[in-house]
């Protein structure tokens, strides 16, 4: 009866969303998934060229990617001129979510026998929906923090900001920052709680320095800062591409001319450090202004900093102790783990324990276990602030159900097949 | 069944349990000897020395306890690839033997002495080796007689043949040629040359990983093994500084150090040593740089610091109750380890370094062990406190010299003077020692070693052969109806002794499980021996309802190839340096949890999906059978068909569901569901491809055929994610750059890729050899129960 009914309800599906069939065909399905096949490959191939990230950025999160065969490869010479285009991630991704959709309307019985294998596309979609939404919020941040000390930020791995900060009076200090997407574009920007107006004049995310010498003049962008850092310690800097590989350190740096009613206080260069501008003070003493570049006007005292964008949290967390153990006898590490304190608002506190494979969630955010110095004592964070990280739970537990469903089906249909064999016989 | 197959039945049976559990000519124990509370042969304590026993005691190597047995293979394995070293015969030794072989075989007695030298001659066979240009005897000397000599002999060791050189280039380095002297050489042999390959692997280490050609990662392997050998032989008895005479004059250190003329054993200079810092803890004021006494001191704990180095396992258990639980070295259990690393001596500003020490040294000793604690933990930056507190634990913590390096000195005696009886009572001592003082630790020792000389994947790889042989006797013989009783003795009889096998395959996954305290899968090595186990597994289910042979075959094929990789990863240097399979997991993969669940489901994926292919396999080339012989293939093609479909059923469901985990676990880890890491998206290639296969079958775009092509071209998909993701180098997975394995990798690739071109090819270019037209269409299949 069940049955009949899923029947007859699919024969009017089909008659209703008659425009759907060509997109629910598993001609399409098996269409799509060879070329996800080819795409994945492909992908992975690039991560040894162009980095995890990059790899992303090229395939994954695009519609289309252009593949050049690698020139080390059998008959590379000839065939890495040869451009190809990879469908990419988001138009494959989109379009098995097309699919899939399409087949629940006008192919799957919505019968209870065939619940189990509707759960499980079910479950596809919602994945492949997670992935795509992750893919486009999902935000990557680091905390450091030394031991006995707190932190109330967060930075981000890639971006930058140029923070101006009016630290006249330490107590009501005030910050004024201008965001990547301003300085990409140039131009100057005021604001008016500043008395100045930055010019912009030059901006990248990736650049080398180092010190210019007798043999070794400073670069034509390098040349024009006179004051700061970048005068005092003599700096040269070459522009660079952003580097994606997974380890790869992108110094951000910004040029910029500081204008008071169109008369210029001067040029300064700032440079941010990846890792967190605490960094320049290790690297030498000439850099270690880098983190703060003072300037004096009117009678006040401002700082001035390229950092890496920073997200300022309602709370704080204070690290007690790391522990860093290794296997005796060996350099294969057994445990990194942070002891913290979690400092809500309104006074209050919590004990927690960060380590592999447990992190700490709160507030949105997830902190993980990441980097550990154990002799300079301090401990980072990676931080994730992922608002779908439930819907891949969600997908898998109605996956699970959907094969149990359809797994029962089989070998209730098996037992009874085997029950009656004998009285056959 | 008539009286002949059923014998027949029984000797395949028995030769079975012969290969996977009785004593045979494969291994040198069988399960014979786990069940003996005392696994050690009865031997006469006073004629020989009981090796078997001294193979037990425990040492920590690699983070792990394990008895000194485990150690010999492991690191004779990483130096010859071999779990031996082998001994040139004397002359007169060859002789002999061969005298007395003779006398035996023609059933003389054995005059006293001659029967004597058969004894300790060793049980294994004589062989010749290339030296010279000519064949000499050798004889193959077992892991832990090797061991012993390393330890206690070295000068014997150093004679024995045990670094395996085969690349040109390196042996020209050498001054060695491959045909006249082969391939396996001596530390005597390479010691004149120790200086050029010092400096061509140093060369050599300066080029990336990834960019060493061949010569350079030899010579560095070469250089490795040598830094073993010689860390191995000072385990035990540190190395000699050579300080020149005046130093140790102006010291006034000459009567103080080690003199093998004078002393009996080293730890005469370490009791001296002691007398030195009891002295020092009496009276800290001379305390201060310049002043002779704490010169000496200064100069000791400096030679013990530098010996430390030099040492491949920890021998000295840690004493309950005392210390932080730790193993030591011989020379560590004196005076500690540094806190930092030498060169921060440089920072150490003397006058602090002076005023800490004396002030530490003014505690009661609980008391001081409290503050060089808190020291540790609070001045990391400070190496003047960091060093002092060695000092002070040098001198007023660490007491006496510990009874396990002294009875280490005895054993040593003992074996040079070839007294047996006091040999074995000193082992003896040693075991009960250390086994106490190791606690639970040590509770797996007899069981390791049994297990290591049991060698159930050895025996499970040659057992694989024969039923693979008999299955494909099966097939063969099969045909004319009167042999089918024969026939399906085979399949029986193949059937069985899969199940003796595959309990002899469970065996050593599970003894792995219980040393290690882990699920199965911990690395690549341990995946290997799983996709094998469970490829048997499902195959003798398959066979349980569809006794045809074909699932033993595969089964048998499947678990023999992957017991085989599993040995060659065993020996690439880059996986596996120590040469131990049950290494430690790093701190991110340090959960029994994920390791039993998603690591084990994704496995199971592998294998299943593998079976998938082999079968495959099996209908293409029954396929072509057809072809040729003009036979219809109707009931065994829907046979193969639904065995495909239904395994790759099973293996769409394990990688899914293992791959889901591992993105569960991965969140959990790294905070990201799905990373695109290079083996992620090899397990997401399986999950898809499998997808694939069922869709094409539910669609009826492939038919059986295709859908045998499909699966096959799944191993190719498996072997990417298995090893050809590890073979990029990127991503979190990666275990280490594999290039020996690339070619086989390739090759695997290109005979897949050919078999599917085959079956699409040859029945075409049959036909058309013959000449004939009436090529029957393929009948479509019944209708399953498919989605639309």
């Amino acid at each position: 009866m069940n049955k009949q009914k899923g029947r007859s309800s699919l024969g009017q599906r089909r008659k209703d969303f008659k425009f759907l069939l060509p997109l629910a065909s598993l001609r399409l399905t098996i269409t799509l998934l060879s070329l996800s096949m080819i795409l994945i490959f492909v992908a992975t191939l690039e991560q040894v060229r162009i980095g995890i990230r990059g790899a992303l950025a090229e395939y994954f999160e695009s519609f289309y990617g252009i593949w050049y065969y690698p020139e080390k490869f059998w008959g590379g010479e000839i065939l890495q001129d040869i451009p190809l285009p990879i469908p990419g991630g988001y138009l494959l991704g989109g379009l098995l979510i097309i699919n899939l959709t399409a087949a629940y309307i006008v192919r799957f019985q919505w019968t209870f026998k065939k619940g189990g294998i509707q759960l499980i596309h079910l479950g596809i979609i919602l994945l492949l929906i997670g992935q795509l939404t992750t893919q486009a919020i999902q935000e990557e941040s680091r905390m450091q923090i030394n031991k006995g000390e707190k932190s109330n930020y967060i930075e981000r791995f890639h971006g930058v900001e140029l923070a101006i900060r009016d630290v006249t009076n330490p107590a009501e200090e005030k910050v004024i920052t201008v965001p990547q997407e301003l300085l990409e574009k140039g131009g100057s920007y005021s604001e008016k709680a500043m008395p100045f107006t930055v010019n912009v004049l030059h901006f990248g995310v990736n650049c080398d320095f180092d010190f210019a010498s007798a043999e070794k003049s400073r670069s034509p962008m390098a040349e024009i800062v006179n004051r700061g850092v970048g005068q005092t310690a003599n700096l040269n800097i070459t522009s660079k591409e952003e580097d994606f590989a997974s380890d790869a350190l992108n110094f951000g740096y910004v040029i910029f001319e500081l204008l008071d009613n169109g008369k210029s206080l001067g040029k300064w260069m700032s440079i941010s450090h990846p890792a967190g501008n605490q960094v320049w003070s290790q690297m030498s003493p000439k850099l270690s202004d880098m983190a703060f570049q003072s300037i004096r006007h009117k009678g006040k005292l401002w700082g001035v900093a390229l950092r890496q964008q920073r997200e300022y949290l309602p709370f704080s967390i204070e690290l007690l102790d790391i522990e860093n153990e290794y296997y005796q006898g060996t350099e294969i590490p057994f445990n990194f783990e942070s002891d913290i304190n979690l400092h809500l608002e309104g006074n209050q506190t919590r004990r927690a324990l960060v380590y592999m494979n447990t992190p700490l969630r709160h507030g949105g955010k997830t902190f993980y276990q990441y980097q550990m110095n154990d002799s300079a004592n301090y401990s980072v964070f990676q931080v994730i602030s992922n608002p779908s990280w439930l819907v891949p739970y969600i997908a898998c537990i109605l996956v699970s159900i959907g094969m149990l469903w359809q797994f029962s089906f089989h070998l209730i249909r098996f037992l009874r097949k085997n029950s009656q064999t004998p009285t056959k016989a | 069944m008539s009286k002949i197959s059923k014998i027949f039945f029984g000797l395949i049976l028995f030769l079975g349990l012969y290969i996977a559990f009785l004593p045979n000519r494969f291994s040198q124990a069988s399960f014979i000897d786990f069940l003996r509370t005392d696994n050690t042969k009865e031997i006469d304590q006073n004629e020989t020395f009981d090796l078997q026993a001294f193979s037990k005691i425990p040492v920590l190597r690699g983070g792990r306890v394990k008895p000194l047995d485990s150690v010999a293979r492991n690191i004779l394995l990483v130096l010859r690839n071999k779990r031996t070293a082998l001994r040139v015969l004397d002359k007169w030794e060859n002789e002999e033997k061969d005298l007395v072989d003779s006398l035996k075989k023609v059933g003389k007695e054995l005059n006293e002495e001659q029967s004597k030298f058969l004894e300790n001659f060793s049980k294994n066979k004589k062989t010749t080796i290339p030296q010279g240009g000519i064949q000499v005897p050798v004889t193959e000397v077992d892991a832990i007689d090797w061991l012993a000599q390393v330890l206690f002999a070295p000068e014997k060791a150093d004679k024995l043949k045990t670094f395996l050189i085969d690349h040109d280039q390196v042996l020209g380095l050498v001054n060695q040629k491959l045909l006249d002297n082969g391939k396996f050489y001596s530390y005597e042999e390479l010691k004149p040359f120790l200086s050029n390959i010092d400096s061509s692997a140093r060369k050599a280490g300066e080029v990336e990983t990834e960019l060493r050609d061949s010569f350079q990662q030899n010579i560095i392997e070469l250089y490795r093994s040598l830094l073993i050998y010689k860390k191995l032989k000072h385990s035990l008895s540190p190395p000699n500084t050579p300080d020149r005479p005046e130093v140790l004059e102006q010291l006034g250190v000459t009567d103080l150090v080690y003199s093998p003329e004078k002393d009996r054993a080293r730890s005469d200079e370490y009791l001296r040593f002691r007398k030195l810092t009891a002295e020092l803890s009496e009276d800290s004021s001379v305390v201060q740089l310049g002043s002779e006494e704490f010169a000496r001191v200064v100069f000791f704990v400096d030679r013990y610091n530098q010996a430390n180095l030099w040492t491949e396992f920890l021998p000295i258990p840690p004493i309950p109750g005392e210390g932080d639980g730790k193993w030591m070295k011989v020379t560590e259990s004196l005076v500690g380890s540094e806190p930092l690393e030498s060169r921060e001596k440089q920072n150490m500003d003397p006058a602090q370094f002076a005023l800490t020490l004396k002030e530490l040294l003014a505690l009661e000793k609980t008391d001081l062990k409290e503050r060089i604690a808190y020291i540790r933990e609070n001045q990391k930056q400070n190496p003047s406190a960091l060093f002092a507190t060695q000092y002070a634990e040098a001198i007023k913590v660490r007491e006496g010299v510990d009874p396990v390096i002294l009875q280490y000195e005895d054993l040593a005696f003992a074996y040079r003077d070839q007294n047996f009886s006091e040999f074995n009572r000193v082992v003896k001592e040693i075991y009960d020692l250390t086994t106490t003082r190791a606690g639970s630790s040590a509770s797996t020792l007899s069981f390791e070693k049994s297990f290591n000389g049991f060698e159930p994947f050895y025996r499970s790889a040659i057992a694989y052969v024969f039923i693979f042989i008999i299955a494909c006797t099966s097939w063969l013989t099969a045909g004319s109806k009167r042999v089918s009783e024969f026939v399906r003795m085979l399949r029986n009889s193949a059937y069985y002794i899969t199940i003796i096998v595959f309990l002899c395959h469970t065996f050593g996954l599970a003894a792995r499980m219980w040393i290690e305290g882990r699920p199965p899968v911990t690395n690549l090595y341990s995946s290997a021996l799983f996709i094998g186990w469970a490829s048997v597994l499902l195959c003798l289910a398959t066979e349980k309802y569809i006794r045809l042979g074909i699932a033993s075959a595969m089964g048998a094929l499947i678990g023999f190839g992957s017991l085989v990789i599993a040995h060659s990863l065993s020996l690439d240097s880059s996986l596996n340096p120590t040469g131990d399979t049950m290494e430690m997991m790093r701190a991110v993969l340090d959960s029994n949890f994920w390791l039993a669940t998603h690591v084990v489901v994704v496995t199971i994926g592998y294998s299943t999906t593998y079976l998938a292919g082999f079968i495959g396999i099996v209908y293409v080339f029954f396929h072509i059978g057809c072809t040729i012989s003009r036979k219809p293939e109707n009931k065994m093609k829907k046979t193969l068909d639904s065995m495909i479909y239904g395994i790759t059923c099973f293996s769409l469901l394990f990688s899914l569901v293992g791959t889901i985990l591992g993105g569960i676990w991965a969140d959990q880890s790294w905070g990201r569901f799905w990373g695109w890491d290079a083996k992620e998206n090899g397990a997401l290639l399986i999950v898809i491809w499998n997808a694939l296969l069922l869709h094409a079958r539910f669609s009826g775009m492939a038919k059986t055929r295709g859908l045998a092509c499909i699966a096959i071209f799944g191993n190719v998909v498996t072997s990417w994610s298995w090893f050809g993701t590890n073979m990029l180098g990127v991503g979190l997975h990666s275990y280490g750059f594999m290039d020996k394995a690339f070619d086989y990798l390739m090759m695997f690739i290109v005979s897949q890729l050919f078999i599917i071109g085959f079956a699409y090819l040859f029945p075409i270019h049959w036909n058309l050899l013959l000449k004939t037209k009436n090529n029957k269409p393929e009948k479509s299949l019944p209708d399953y129960d498919s989605l639309d």
